[in-house]
């Protein structure tokens, strides 16, 4: 119910603010394109609901923005030095939950950081876990970007999950009803 | 706005800038299609939001850094999308890839059935 107006609300919030005037015709205008584009763009019913979860979603944050900065310098320099180490690679990396906002979350993560990228996403049946084929720019070694990979969907889920939804999501193809 | 706050935030969107230089640079110097939109969508994406600090710091009214602020999360939300689509579009097209480029059994198939 909350979410229900939670998204029109700040959609109206953004228009206004971009307005830089907080009067009745940019209010009204405003709800009018936030039920507009609430109406156009349905939020996805069929995902199971979520409990965010503010400690371990700054946790989140927090792993990837230095996995986001780290990669960042060490492309940078890989960019700058002439000695060229790059060795491409794709890797398939299969997630214990197959939920979309995880998916959103870890698939964010990776691309936001530079040197791995998720270039296709086979979401399967009903059942089936869900793939994601990462582009790496430096392959070491793939079983490490498993590893990183699915870290990260670990710490997305604590993030986004209350517990005993956690263990059903792991527990069961990923808590598809 | 003091020499110093000022100093700093010349400095910080200089480091900014610096990124996306080599963002560009990368783009030049890399092989493939992948290998240039890590350079490309993924350090100037960066790049922008050192930026943003750095005028944050020399904007300081709370209008400005809100505003300063939508700037880097929305090019922070919407720019991965954009660069996993085009990715996608490149590696389902069939594009060419660098030589080097390896493939575990998965992406293999994957990459065949295409």
């Amino acid at each position: 119910m909350i979410s229900r107006f939670f998204r029109p609300l700040v959609l109206v919030i953004a228009w206004v603010a971009f307005w830089r005037d907080v009067s009745p015709a940019n209010i009204v205008s405003g709800v009018v394109v936030a039920a507009l584009v609430v109406w156009l763009f349905p939020p996805n019913s069929k995902a199971p609901a979520l409990a965010v979860r503010p400690v371990p979603l700054l946790k989140f944050v927090r792993t990837s923005l230095v996995a986001i900065i780290r990669a960042n310098l060490y492309v940078a320099w890989e960019v700058v030095t002439p000695n060229d180490r790059v060795n491409e690679g794709v890797v398939a990396v299969e997630l214990e939950s197959n939920h979309p906002v995880v998916i959103t979350l870890v698939s964010h993560a990776i691309i936001l950081a530079p040197g791995t990228m998720v270039i296709d996403i086979d979401l399967g049946d009903d059942d089936a876990a869900t793939k994601l084929y990462v582009h790496v720019l430096h392959l070491r070694s793939v079983e490490q970007i498993r590893q990183e990979v699915l870290q990260l969907e670990a710490l997305a889920l604590a993030a986004v999950f209350d517990a005993g939804r956690a263990q059903a999501a792991s527990g069961n193809d990923g808590g598809s009803q | 706005m003091s020499d110093a706050t000022e100093l700093l935030s010349a400095i910080i969107m200089l480091v900014g800038a610096s990124f996306t230089l080599i963002a560009t640079i990368g783009l030049h110097r890399f092989d493939d299609v992948f290998a240039r939109m890590h350079a490309a969508g993924k350090a100037s994406t960066f790049g922008l939001v050192i930026i943003v600090i750095g005028a944050m710091i020399r904007l300081p009214q709370l209008g400005n850094v809100l505003k300063l602020g939508f700037v880097a999360a929305l090019a922070v939300i919407t720019i991965p999308a954009g660069v996993h689509l085009i990715a996608r579009a490149a590696w389902r097209s069939g594009t060419e890839l660098s030589d080097a480029t390896s493939f575990d059994d998965d992406s293999q198939q994957r990459f065949d059935d295409f």
